[in-house]
């Protein structure tokens, strides 16, 4: 497992897990609600990295391709640039740490060539429950 | 009465022992496996033993009034631990399962609201993705012409799976 690479995004956008639970409406319209856990999963984390040279793009995409090839998840840190500004609080949610969440690429970056050296760059992380002692 | 919450929160404690025949002793191995659904990460402690958490789903009939054995399968992730579980239970031959499915309350705790059902292991199959355990209940009693009699090994020789029964 290879940590998030320490880089600070230009944007930055974070959705929270769903609860596994299922809601089934009776006849008399009263909504059932059935629990399968107690763990959130699927929350999303979306870094963009405006204008950033082209050695960058290139750690980011090899952390991609060794992560995925190996079909192995990933930390985001709370102390790292990926999500400085936040409180230590929030960065535990939004790290997924708090969760136990580990996080995997939800597509492969979009790479976009702004020009002679320089991208834009848009990845998007997908947070899944796994468990921490094997952190894969 | 009084109208409830409708909010279910369900948990299942399997525990399940598997056995291995040991040729070189010429005698059966047994080993205990226990995992619970709901509780992510969590070693949870019930009925006093330890539950690691699994991600496993029951499927099938708990019981009926025909006297046909209800059919369980239990589906797991294909992955290490699950697929160790089956080459170490001898396919899940004949391995026993006690299967207790628990309600929750709000907290997670557990309320008084609880049922036990027993199985035996019939086999298993595996699919890229899962793994599925069969399992049958030991025994269903309640048939027509069903002898008054206690079942013992001694006159229906071993217990079937599949509700037929011989007297002997």
């Amino acid at each position: 497992m290879a940590d998030f690479p320490d880089i600070a995004p230009t944007n930055r956008s974070y959705e929270p897990g769903v609860y596994p639970q299922r809601s089934y409406r009776t006849l008399s319209g009263a909504v059932v609600r059935r629990s399968f856990g107690n763990s959130p999963f699927n929350a999303k984390l979306e870094l963009e990295f405006q204008n950033v040279v082209d050695t960058t793009v290139e750690t980011i995409l090899n952390h991609y391709r060794t992560q995925t090839a190996a079909n192995s998840r990933f930390r985001v840190l709370t102390t790292t640039k990926p999500l400085a500004g936040m409180t230590s609080g929030l960065a535990n949610i939004a790290s997924g740490s708090i969760d136990n969440l580990r996080w995997e690429y939800a597509q492969p970056p979009q790479v976009r060539s702004t020009r002679s050296g320089i991208s834009t760059v848009l990845v998007s992380l997908l947070g899944e429950i796994r468990n921490p002692q094997l952190d894969d | 009465m009084t109208f409830e919450p409708l909010d279910i929160r369900i948990v299942q404690f399997m525990y399940l022992r598997t056995r291995s025949y040991n040729a070189s002793s010429q005698s059966y191995t047994y080993t205990d496996h226990r995992y619970q659904n709901y509780f992510i990460n969590t070693v949870k402690t019930y009925a006093g033993s330890n539950f690691e958490f699994a991600p496993f789903r029951a499927e099938g009939s708990v019981l009926n009034l025909t006297g046909d054995n209800p059919v369980l399968q239990i589906l797991f992730p294909n992955v290490d631990f699950s697929v160790q579980l089956l080459h170490n239970g001898d396919g899940n031959r004949l391995s026993q399962l006690e299967l207790t499915t628990v309600w929750l309350d709000a907290a997670g705790a557990y309320t008084n609201v609880a049922t036990t059902e027993y199985y035996v292991g019939l086999g298993a199959s595996i699919s890229e993705t899962t793994l599925e355990l069969r399992f049958r209940s030991a025994i269903d009693s309640a048939a027509n012409n069903f002898p008054a009699r206690t079942l013992t090994t001694t006159n229906t020789g071993p217990l079937p799976l599949d509700a037929q029964l011989s007297l002997q």
